[in-house]
């Protein structure tokens, strides 16, 4: 069975001594994020994150199907989650581990149990037909923070994705392709972001955004969701370490800050796609002009 | 020099007659000798022969390390059994190193009987050399100098830091590989054709690869020892060197000779130094 | 049940409690025979059994831990617990998280290094739900590790506060959570080990401004602290019974 190595002696001291002088391994302070980066696909609703060496990509994709007979005005949204061995040789396909199970949980409280996106909102006829929307996480790389980067993919992708528009006529139902009117975006009442601390040296140093390395080496650690709005939609300190109330108050800060400026980066990348795409375009239909000519 | 790139699948030319110099070579890793006198690259890369040791082999950069004897590898101990200890030998710079399995035995270390011998435990970093290594069964490793029987360095590397590097860069620090290497001759020519100039070879591009090394040696005192698996381990008193020493290292895997040169003097003022 | 009804203008709660008052909490130790150590306990409505085997010889390979003791973890809520009959699946990925939730607090508690290559088994049934389930798991768990003599550092303690929001957007904690008011306002579960304010776990998993994280951490610290005194007195009481009978 292929297993992570456990990291050596060596490195285990070598890294807890320089964490106890405020120093990393890759060079960062204790409180600053690998640097983020956010690509998109062609098409709507694609959102590929990088922390560092860390790789997530996000899929959302849309369907029309029956809503659930105890909540006829919602439509449906659900995350699916797979670590495959594509992120690392340690994760074998097809078996559920309880990492997979419990990265699945805090992805799915932190979004959709927030309600970050409006269900209500993708009903078409209540009761008959509402849309389903799903997004699809895929792990390409594992280099720590799963979570938070998988957080960012979904939102980032929630927001970047375009469903159909739909027109109601009495009875008759008619989705409009995306050429013949211009595509929706769903509608995202806030942007919930993840904010993982691993804790150190019973507690006297705290981390954010671990990697692998750091994260094997953890003693506790802690997930912090919140928008930025200043409201908390999970947090997730499942055992480890027990760490003082005043510390974990101020990591609860620290994720405050950094929430605000991952949503921010998400926002600012949104707001490029979006030019790009307008001027992209604004170039397909003048060349089609020039073709009627 | 040009660059002699061939690909899996090809049949290499006959050698000229200054290069072969009448002398016999030995076949090394990445080509298939078929009988009687014809080779077979399995492996993309760049040809290389060595008059002076007559060899001739395929030098390509890679992740993955497999076992060959006589190398020079740092391994990890994974357990303990009642003879020997089991050790990985991990490759790769990724964060997730794929790994091999192979075998140290308790009787491999200078001066050992079975009374004395090393404690080892799981997680201790050894730095040894392969003394077996063979496609059916897992490597054996031992901790002595072939020569002399002294430990002469080998032996559990203690403190200090574990990194990855590439195998290529790996063998670059050790000095035996291909002694230099141009660096983006490409992208160099194309400037030196935009300038409408003709693209010479001034040896600046070039790089053995060690110079940050020499740079970083003649400021700072620390430990180093490379595997051929890609893995280093740099031990100096003070955690800022050895991260100091730890990046530049793994930063200068693409910069040429002056790059890495300066490229050291700035980590070492920004150490202080 | 409309939100202004959780708390009336009293300042009384559905159940007639006031805003810092706990549920009945009733502790009893070594209540089966069968396990090394077994609790149960009655919160309010919630009743939770626990029965602790361990240190034992791993059942499972992938538990085997050549430095320290593992913690296995069953939760099993029994199908006629809840309002309706609904059977949970072993795969259940909400009992799946409590489950390893509560191994990973008690890993760091234990002093797991002192049966290196064993397993310590927790196996809880939650016989009825009215709220707080996690942390009654949590307090059953550690009376029936100190019933089994578990080595351990300190009780682990946990218990649930709630966030009202007054109809004049105040704010107000709310100690102890019933199922009615875990539907219907945002609250955390918190254990503590021992008597200082250190923090194991802390679950939160609805929508609250980041203000009232303090107010709730602050009741809730004292009631894990009320419930340490509970336990404690159980175990006192157990000991002291177990020496009048001459067990000791």
């Amino acid at each position: 069975m292929p297993r992570e190595l456990d990291p050596t002696i060596n490195e285990k001291s070598f890294i807890l001594d320089a964490l106890n002088q405020k120093l990393r391994i890759d060079g960062r302070d204790l409180d600053v994020f690998r640097e983020l980066e956010l690509s998109f696909g062609d098409d709507y609703g694609l959102a590929d994150v990088r922390l560092g060496k860390t790789r997530v990509l996000a899929r959302v994709s849309a369907e029309v199907v029956k809503p659930f007979t105890d909540r006829p005005f919602e439509g449906i949204f659900t995350i699916t989650t797979e670590l495959g061995p594509m992120a690392s040789p340690a994760f074998e396909p097809g078996r559920q581990t309880e990492q997979e199970v419990l990265l699945s949980r805090l992805i799915e409280k932190a979004i959709r149990r927030s309600n970050a996106l409006d269900t209500e909102s993708l009903c078409i006829v209540a009761g008959q037909k509402c849309w389903q929307i799903r997004a699809d996480v895929h792990f390409l790389s594992h280099d720590g923070a799963l979570v938070d980067a998988s957080c960012i993919a979904v939102v980032a992708a929630l927001q970047h994705f375009r469903r159909p528009d739909v027109s109601i006529e009495g009875e008759k139902v008619t989705i409009h392709t995306m050429t013949e009117r211009v595509p929706v975006p769903l509608s995202i009442l806030h942007v919930p972001i993840c904010v993982t601390f691993s804790f150190y040296l019973d507690g006297e140093v705290c981390l954010v955004d671990a990697t692998l390395q750091e994260e094997q080496l953890r003693q506790g650690d802690m997930t912090i969701t919140l928008n930025k709005f200043g409201e908390l939609c999970q947090i997730a300190k499942a055992g480890g370490l027990a760490i003082n109330a005043l510390i974990l108050l101020r990591c609860a800060k620290i994720a405050l800050v950094k929430a605000g400026e991952i949503a921010a980066i998400v926002q600012r990348r949104l707001e490029e796609d979006a030019a790009v795409r307008v001027r992209r375009d604004n170039l397909l239909e003048s060349k089609a002009d020039n073709e009627r000519a | 020099m040009s660059l002699a790139v061939h690909f899996p699948g090809e049949t290499l030319p006959p050698l000229e007659e200054d290069e072969k110099k009448n002398t016999t070579f030995k076949v090394g890793p990445g080509l298939t000798h078929i009988l009687p006198s014809t080779l077979i690259v399995n492996r993309a890369g760049e040809l290389n022969i060595d008059q002076r040791k007559h060899t001739i082999w395929m030098e390509s950069n890679g992740k993955r390390y497999v076992a060959s004897q006589n190398d020079t590898i740092i391994a990890t101990v994974l357990r303990s059994t009642s003879d020997s200890y089991i050790c990985a030998i991990p490759s790769s710079n990724s964060p997730v190193s794929s790994t091999s399995q192979a075998v140290l035995p308790h009787l491999a270390f200078p001066q050992a009987t079975k009374k004395t011998r090393p404690m080892l435990h799981q997680g201790s970093v050894v730095f040894a050399r392969i003394s077996l290594a063979n496609k059916h069964i897992d490597p054996e490793l031992e901790c002595y100098d072939a020569d002399s029987g002294k430990a002469e360095g080998f032996g559990e590397l203690k403190g200090g830091f574990v990194f990855g590097v590439s195998l290529g860069m790996a063998r670059r620090l050790l000095g035996d590989a291909k002694k230099t290497r141009l660096l983006r001759v490409k992208q160099r020519r194309a400037e030196a054709e935009r300038r409408g100039e003709e693209y010479q070879d001034a040896g600046a591009d070039m790089s053995s690869g060690k110079e940050v090394l020499e740079e970083l040696g003649q400021n700072l005192s620390f430990e180093l020892a490379v595997g051929r698996n890609g893995r280093v381990w740099v031990h100096s008193g003070d955690p800022k060197t050895t991260l100091c020493v730890m990046r530049c290292i793994q930063q200068s895997e693409f910069l040429t000779g002056k790059e890495q040169r300066q490229l050291a003097k700035e980590a070492l003022k920004a150490l202080g130094q | 049940m409309s939100r202004y009804e959780i708390l009336s203008p009293e300042g009384l709660r559905t159940d007639g409690r006031r805003w810092n008052e706990m549920r009945r909490f009733s502790p009893k130790m070594a209540t089966t025979t069968a396990a090394d150590g077994s609790s149960y306990i009655e919160h309010g409505n919630t009743k939770v059994i626990c029965s602790v085997n361990g240190p034992i010889e791993p059942r499972a390979s992938s538990a085997r831990n050549s430095e320290r003791a593992t913690i296995t973890v069953d939760v099993c809520f029994a199908a006629f617990s809840g309002t309706d009959r609904k059977k949970r699946g072993k795969g259940d990925k909400r009992v799946l998280e409590m489950q390893s939730a509560l191994s990973r607090t008690f890993a760091s508690t234990l002093l797991t290094i002192l049966h290196p290559r064993s397993e310590v088994h927790i196996s809880l049934h939650i016989l009825s739900q009215d709220g707080s389930i996690l942390a009654t798991c949590v307090n059953a768990a550690t009376l029936a590790l100190v019933d089994a003599g578990v080595p351990m550092t300190d009780y682990v303690t946990a218990c649930t506060v709630a966030s009202y929001t007054n109809p004049d957007e105040s704010d107000e904690p709310l100690l102890d959570m019933n199922s009615a008011e875990e539907m219907d306002l945002p609250g955390i579960t918190l254990a503590t080990v021992g008597r200082n304010d250190k923090i194991s776990l802390l679950q939160l998993e609805t929508k609250v401004r980041l203000e009232r994280l303090e107010g709730m951490m602050a009741v809730g610290i004292d009631g894990c602290a009320k419930i340490r005194q509970l336990l404690d007195r159980a175990v006192r009481d157990h000991g002291n019974e177990m020496a009048r009978m001459g067990a000791l």
